[in-house]
C-alpha cells in the first residue's frame, strides 16, 4: 500500500484528445454520422465530471450530516428521473414513487454499510458516504426499472389471469401476487447472476479504480465484496418498495384492470 | 314489504331478501347499433335465467364485464338485493356475481390446483368444497376424475372450459354470468352443460345470466331472451 496515486495533470489530459481523434476518424471514414454527437458527447463528459469532481471536494471539505442528506436527495431525484425512460411497458411512469423508493433504500442500505460495515468517524463521511450512495442508487434504479416494467408487462399479457381472480374474489394484491413474483425475480436475478460471475469475466469498474488509485488488490477486493453485496441488498429492497407502493395503480378505484394500461409509450 | 333484516351478521348486512338478486340498468347507446333503446334494463331473480342474444361484436361480452363490474361503470345503475353496487365491496359484488370469460382461463398448475385456486383467495377460504362434490361436477360434464391431476396447460379449450365451469359452479355465486359456456364444445356436452345449469339452479337460489349463440343451450336451459340490435 506504499504505492502512490498516479495524477493526471491538465496537459496528460490534454492527450486524451488522442482517443477522440481515433474514435472520430472510425466515425468519419465509415461515415457513420456520430462525429457531432462524439464531440458534443466529449465535451459533457468532460463539464459533467469536473464539476462532480469539483463538487465532491466541496462536499467532502465541508463533510456535514446537512449536506450529505441533501446531496443524496438530489441524486436520488436525478435517478428516477432516468429510470422513466427505460420503462417501455409504463406508460405513466411514477417518477414521485420511485424517488421515494429510491432515496428510502439508499437511506436504508448506505447507513448500514456505513454503520455496521466500514465505520467511518464521523459515520456519515462523505468520503465514504456519497460514492457508495452513487453505487447504491445506481443499481437500484436498474433493479426497480427491471420489476416495474416487467410487472406491467406481466399483468399486460396475463390481464385474462388477472381479472378471473379478480372476479372470483381476489382482492388487487392476490390478482398480481404471482406477477408480482416474477417482477422482483427479474430485478434480482442479475444481480445475483453477477455475483456468481464476479471477477471472472471482469474485474468491476470500482476495483480497478481504486486499484489505479494506488489501492492494495487485496484490500480493493474486500472492499468490492461489500458493495457487489450492498448493490443486490439495494436492488431487492428497492424493487420492493417502488411494486408496494405502485401496484395499486395498475386498478382503477373499483378495483378493476385499469383500461389504459394496455398502451405502451414509445 | 321491505324488511330490513340489520341484524345479520352477514357482510353486506342490510341486504334485502325481499328484493330482486340483481336490477340491472346499463345504457346501450355506445352499442355499435344504434337501434337500441338506450338502456337495457332487467331484473333477475332466483332461478331466472337471463339469455342476451345478437349478432357477435355488438356489446354483449361488455354487457356482462360491466355488470361483473370489471368494466367502466358510468351510467349504469345495479342494485344487488336492494343495495347500490358502490356501496358493496367490488371483490365481494365479483364473487357473488361471478363472471366466466368465454376464453376459458387456465392457470399455471394441473387441474386440481386450478379448480382450488380461487379457494386460496381470503374471501373464499373458509368455504373450501369437499373432493367428492368436485368429482360429481366433473362427471355430470363428461370429465373423469383423473383429468385432475392433469397439467392445465394440456387441455383442450373444450375441456378448459367445463373446468371453468365446474370451478365456477363450486364457488356458488348467486348470478352466474356465463360468455358463451358452450361455444367450444360438442352436442354431447352442450346438452351436459345445459342439463347441469338447470340442475344447478334448482338446487341453488342462483340465477344466470348469459350470452350464447347455442339453440341447444336456450332450448333446454329456457330464460327470458334479450334479442339486442333487433329492436
Amino acid at each position: 500500500m506504499t504505492t502512490q496515486i498516479v495524477p493526471i495533470s491538465d496537459s496528460q489530459l490534454i492527450f486524451t484528445g488522442i482517443l477522440v481523434l481515433i474514435t472520430a476518424g472510425i466515425s468519419a471514414s465509415f461515415r457513420l454520422g456520430l462525429l457531432k454527437s462524439l464531440l458534443w458527447g466529449t465535451a459533457r463528459c468532460v463539464l459533467q465530471l469536473s464539476v462532480v469532481g469539483y463538487a465532491l471536494a466541496w462536499i467532502f471539505s465541508v463533510n456535514r450530516l446537512e449536506v450529505v442528506i441533501p446531496v443524496i436527495a438530489l441524486m436520488a431525484l436525478f435517478a428516477a428521473n432516468t429510470a422513466t425512460r427505460r420503462t417501455p411497458n409504463v406508460s405513466d411512469f411514477p417518477t414521485l414513487l420511485a424517488f421515494v423508493a429510491l432515496a428510502s433504500t439508499t437511506y436504508l442500505v448506505a447507513v448500514i454499510v456505513s454503520l455496521t460495515i466500514i465505520r467511518p468517524v464521523p459515520w456519515y463521511e462523505s468520503r465514504i458516504v456519497v460514492p457508495i450512495s452513487g453505487m447504491i442508487l445506481g443499481n437500484a434504479v436498474s433493479g426497480i426499472t427491471l420489476s416495474i416494467d416487467r410487472l406491467y408487462g406481466e399483468v399486460r399479457s396475463h390481464s385474462h389471469e388477472v381479472e378471473a381472480l379478480l372476479s372470483m374474489g381476489a382482492s388487487p394484491w392476490e390478482s398480481v401476487h404471482d406477477l408480482i413474483r416474477e417482477a422482483l425475480r427479474s430485478a434480482m436475478t442479475p444481480m445475483i447472476n453477477s455475483l456468481m460471475v464476479v471477477g471472472i469475466v471482469s474485474i468491476p469498474g470500482m476495483m480497478t479504480g481504486q486499484i489505479l488509485g494506488g489501492a492494495d488488490p487485496v484490500e480493493a477486493a474486500r472492499y468490492q465484496i461489500v458493495v457487489m453485496l450492498m448493490i443486490s441488498c439495494a436492488a431487492a429492497v428497492g424493487s420492493m418498495i417502488l411494486i408496494g407502493l405502485s401496484f395499486r395503480r395498475l386498478f382503477t378505484k373499483d378495483e378493476a384492470l385499469r383500461p389504459n394500461l394496455f398502451r405502451s409509450n414509445s | 314489504m321491505v324488511e330490513n333484516k340489520l341484524n345479520e351478521p352477514i357482510d353486506p348486512a342490510n341486504l334485502n331478501l325481499a328484493c330482486p338478486i340483481l336490477e340491472v340498468s346499463i345504457p346501450v347507446d355506445k352499442l355499435r347499433d344504434d337501434t337500441n333503446p338506450p338502456h337495457l334494463n332487467f331484473k333477475i331473480d332466483k332461478r331466472h335465467i337471463v339469455w342476451l342474444l345478437g349478432r357477435s361484436g355488438i356489446g354483449k361480452t361488455t354487457i356482462l364485464r360491466t355488470i361483473a363490474r370489471l368494466h367502466e361503470t358510468s351510467g349504469v345503475s345495479m342494485k344487488y338485493r336492494g343495495t347500490i353496487y358502490h356501496q358493496i365491496e367490488p371483490r365481494r359484488w365479483r364473487s357473488s356475481i361471478l363472471y366466466v370469460n368465454q376464453k376459458p382461463v387456465m392457470f399455471r398448475g394441473s387441474v386440481r390446483e386450478n379448480i382450488f385456486k380461487p379457494f386460496r383467495l381470503r374471501l373464499n377460504k373458509d368455504r373450501i368444497p369437499e373432493n367428492a362434490s368436485v368429482v360429481t361436477l366433473l362427471r355430470k360434464l363428461y370429465l373423469s376424475d383423473s383429468v385432475l391431476e392433469r397439467d392445465a396447460m394440456t387441455l383442450s379449450v373444450g375441456e378448459a372450459a367445463r373446468i371453468c365451469l365446474v370451478r365456477a359452479l363450486l364457488l356458488s355465486p348467486e348470478i352466474l354470468l356465463l360468455d358463451e359456456p358452450t361455444a367450444s364444445l360438442d352436442l354431447d356436452s352442450r346438452k351436459a352443460v345445459a342439463k347441469t345449469l338447470n340442475e344447478w339452479l334448482s338446487l341453488t337460489d342462483s340465477g344466470i345470466i348469459g350470452v350464447t349463440h347455442d339453440e341447444t343451450l336456450t332450448g333446454m336451459a329456457p330464460g327470458l331472451e334479450i334479442h339486442l340490435g333487433s329492436y
